[in-house]
């Protein structure tokens, strides 16, 4: 029985080693995360074992022949064991329970002199504003090695902030604001993602965050400031973020959730419509032209109520094509 | 009769609206609610006789104390008629669920198969968030909680020594009013803008805003849930007033004991989430403000009410399931059940853990952060009474004469799976695992193996 109960341990380390579950770390509180992730995996490795040992020995050794009617003995229980088996797992679970406790208390200790991002959902988008700087962008860049404290709130409905390589998700929620601290200690560009039903764009609810070293960090901030302090197109297509979901080579954007606003000349004609107009149209009526390929409430409705004169500027921005 | 009541529905809403002057008068959405999902549903069961007898008695007529049979079946017709008789109530439960057990199932296969290739090839995103929704919906409400709720009817009577329910004609109720239920989560399919999409948790603030079809699920849920209180308080005077002479509670099967405790489970949590479905219900039709924050409502509010309920109803879902399982194994061990008074015990610490643990589902919700350490404590010590009854049933099978029929197969499988199902539940009680994991497919990987490794393999 002990083979069987090792050998269903060796089996079980191996699929939990060799497959790999957890996203490659990139936070402090995702390697806090996954040291507690390893912990439960080798209690539940023990566990599963015996388990696993105990009933498939049991089948093969107490299978009744097919002529035995026999009675098995009448053993009601054995208080020794039964306390054993209570008191174990009690031990076991509460382990894991004050490592748990010590991990989330550290994950939510915010530091000193984090950095301050005002994260702001809506339906469909993404918006990160940083307070300090007055910078607000459709893309969260953070600083490596330094913490981060993001204030989430909602516009709309219930939003989750989520990046499975920092680990530390949050909803954001609307009339309740929520806080989440991120550590990135690893360089790279990762996936924002809305970890919570928030209507039928839900799935398309994506932005990104890169994560740079202190200078570059500085230096974009002091470069977002530059961009939005000269008003005009450029600043309203930042402010209102909207690279976190199209593609302009102007404002160096790459997303891909909505289509590319490169291509915006070829879309107007397609529409049969003048580009200006097509522009102004599709940013205060998004579901009036709809792309190919593109469902429906996908875009937010809000942009219909900017000031005219920042609306004219950012329609003048995109079609352009080139700096305001 | 249905119609009737339901033109009646809609006379009282269109009258009233005419007496306050508000324009339009016909307003269908809430001739839908009020007429369709209110009343016509009184009308279906007064028009097939489940009220006769509390009619006949209000109205002084002569009551017939055989009233609809309380003597079994004497033809297939009788199975859908309204009849009094425990076992007769029991397989139509049993035949109704497993309907809805394929139909929920082949809700999932629909939706499985949209997700086979990236992008939308055969439904549009509104019907894939309702199938989803609805294939939960279906499978907690109309599958899984009422099979258990039949089987215990049927097995429960006969275990005690009594001759029938404590309730028969509520009985006859209770049953009836899982079709009502199904139908209307069904046909939100049909109402204007789709089937309800919020998921079956359908949290405001994005319910608030939804069409029609979510108000079916607000009212499917209010008929289900009266269904399975009703039942569970008949379970419950059942089993404390009908045994038989001489049947202590240390003497009851564990069956018994885990409907016991489901009973005790049901009638305490589900006001809550009926309470739960109103407030929304409320926001969406008179504009009240319950999860409005803008006019200072708390829209974490709706989930620690609704998960108030949704917890322990796992438990409702699992505990019976737990009972079958205890007689299945001592049975084909040839073996008595191994520490049989720990086993009552420890049904009981899942009621008392159960209703302890619900914040459990919100850790990332943005609720007060000090809550989440006691939540992440009760929900770790479930895992003790698990433990003891994974391990009583291992004994029990321990030196017994096994025969591996097929409800020892099963029983076998159950507990192989939900093992696993539960050791992945251990991982989510531990709130800095759960936050990275929390909306993702590992939670819904937990659920699917404790409830089917769980609840449907029992």
């Amino acid at each position: 029985m002990v083979g069987i109960g090792v050998a269903a341990g060796v089996v079980a380390a191996l699929a939990a080693v060799l497959i790999p579950w957890l996203p490659t770390s990139a936070s402090e509180e995702m390697d806090r995360i996954s040291f507690v992730y390893w912990f439960a995996t080798v209690i539940s490795i023990a566990i599963f074992a015996i388990v696993t040992a105990v009933i498939v020995y049991s089948v093969l050794k107490f299978r009744a022949r097919p002529d035995d009617e026999s009675d098995g003995p009448p053993i009601h229980g054995h208080t020794g064991l039964e306390i054993v088996w209570t008191a174990i797992p009690a031990i076991l679970v509460m382990a894991i329970v004050v490592v748990s406790a010590i991990v989330l208390a550290r994950n939510d200790n915010v530091g000193t002199n984090p950095v301050r991002v005002d994260v702001v959902a809506q339906q469909f988008a993404w918006k990160f504003e940083y307070p300090g700087s007055g910078v607000t962008s459709g893309r969260l860049v953070l600083p490596v090695g330094r913490s981060a404290r993001l204030e989430l709130d909602s516009l709309d409905v219930i939003h989750s902030f989520w990046v499975p390589e920092f680990g530390q998700k949050q909803d954001a929620v609307p009339g309740i604001p929520t806080r989440l601290v991120i550590t990135p200690n690893r360089l790279g560009t990762f996936p924002v993602i809305c970890a919570e039903l928030c209507g039928l764009g839900h799935a398309t609810m994506r932005s990104e965050v890169e994560v740079v070293t202190a200078d570059a960090f500085d230096a974009w901030l002091a470069e977002q400031k530059q961009a939005s302090g000269g008003g005009g197109g450029a600043s309203v297509f930042t402010a209102q973020g909207c690279g976190a979901c199209h593609a302009f080579k102007p404002a160096g954007s790459t997303a891909q959730v909505g289509p590319s606003l490169d291509a915006v000349a070829q879309d107007a004609q397609a529409a049969g419509v003048p580009v200006p107009e097509f522009v102004r149209e599709s940013i205060v009526d998004p579901d009036k032209y709809l792309n190919p390929g593109y469902a429906k409430g996908g875009m937010p409705k809000t942009f219909a109520a900017l000031p005219q004169d920042q609306l004219d500027a950012l329609v003048e921005y995109v079609v352009g094509g080139k700096g305001s | 009769m249905a119609p009737l009541f339901f033109g009646i529905g809609l006379c009282i809403v269109t009258f009233f609206r005419w007496l306050a002057g508000w324009d339009p008068v016909y307003d269908w959405t809430l001739i839908i609610t009020v007429g369709a999902l209110t009343a016509a549903p009184f009308g279906f069961l007064g028009g097939i006789g489940a009220f006769d007898y509390w009619l006949h008695y209000l109205s002084g007529r002569p009551t017939r104390p055989e009233d609809h049979s309380s003597h079994g079946a004497r033809s297939w017709k009788d199975y859908f008629r309204v009849n009094t008789d425990h076992k007769v109530i029991g397989v139509q439960y049993l035949v109704t669920t497993f309907v809805f057990f394929i139909v929920g199932g082949l809700l999932a296969m629909l939706f499985r198969a949209e997700l086979a290739r990236p992008g939308l090839q055969y439904v549009d995103s509104q019907t894939f968030n309702g199938l989803v929704s609805a294939h939960a919906a279906l499978m907690i409400f109309l599958f899984i909680i009422p099979a258990f709720a039949g089987l215990a009817n049927f097995v429960v009577p006969l275990m005690l020594g009594a001759p029938d329910m404590a309730f028969p004609r509520l009985n006859a109720l209770s049953y009836w009013l899982l079709p009502i239920a199904g139908t209307m989560f069904l046909a939100s399919f049909l109402a204007p803008g789709g089937a309800f999409a919020t998921g079956w948790t359908g949290y405001p603030s994005l319910a608030s805003g939804q069409p029609l079809g979510q108000t079916f699920f607000n009212m499917g849920v209010q008929w289900a849930g009266t269904s399975s209180i009703m039942t569970g308080l008949n379970f419950l005077v059942t089993i404390i007033t009908m045994r038989a002479p001489g049947m202590t509670f240390w003497r009851m099967p564990l069956l018994v004991w885990a409907n016991f405790t489901t009973s005790l489970l049901v009638v305490v949590a589900t006001p809550f989430i009926a309470g739960s479905q109103f407030f929304v219900m409320f926001d969406r039709i008179m504009h009240t403000n319950f999860f409005n924050p803008s006019e200072g409502g708390y829209v974490l509010g709706y989930q620690h009410i609704f998960w108030f309920y949704s917890h322990p109803a796992v438990y409702i879902m699992l505990l019976p399931g737990f009972g079958i399982v205890s007689e299945v194994i001592a049975v084909f061990s040839r073996k008595p059940i191994f520490g049989y008074r720990l086993m009552a015990l420890s049904l009981m610490a899942f009621i008392v853990f159960g209703f302890s643990v619900w914040a459990h589902h919100m850790f990332v919700a943005g609720m007060a952060p000090w809550l989440r350490v006691p939540m992440m404590v009760s929900t770790m010590l479930i895992a003790v009474p698990t433990g003891i009854k994974i391990f009583s049933w291992l004994a029990t099978l321990w030196e017994g004469r096994l025969h591996l029929t097929t409800p020892m197969l099963f029983a076998l499988g159950f507990i192989s799976m939900f093992v696993l199902g539960g050791l992945s539940g251990i991982y989510l009680g531990s709130v800095p695992i759960d936050i990275h994991a929390s909306d993702t497919y590992f939670i819904v990987a937990h659920i699917h193996y404790v409830l089917f490794g769980g609840s449907v393999l029992t």
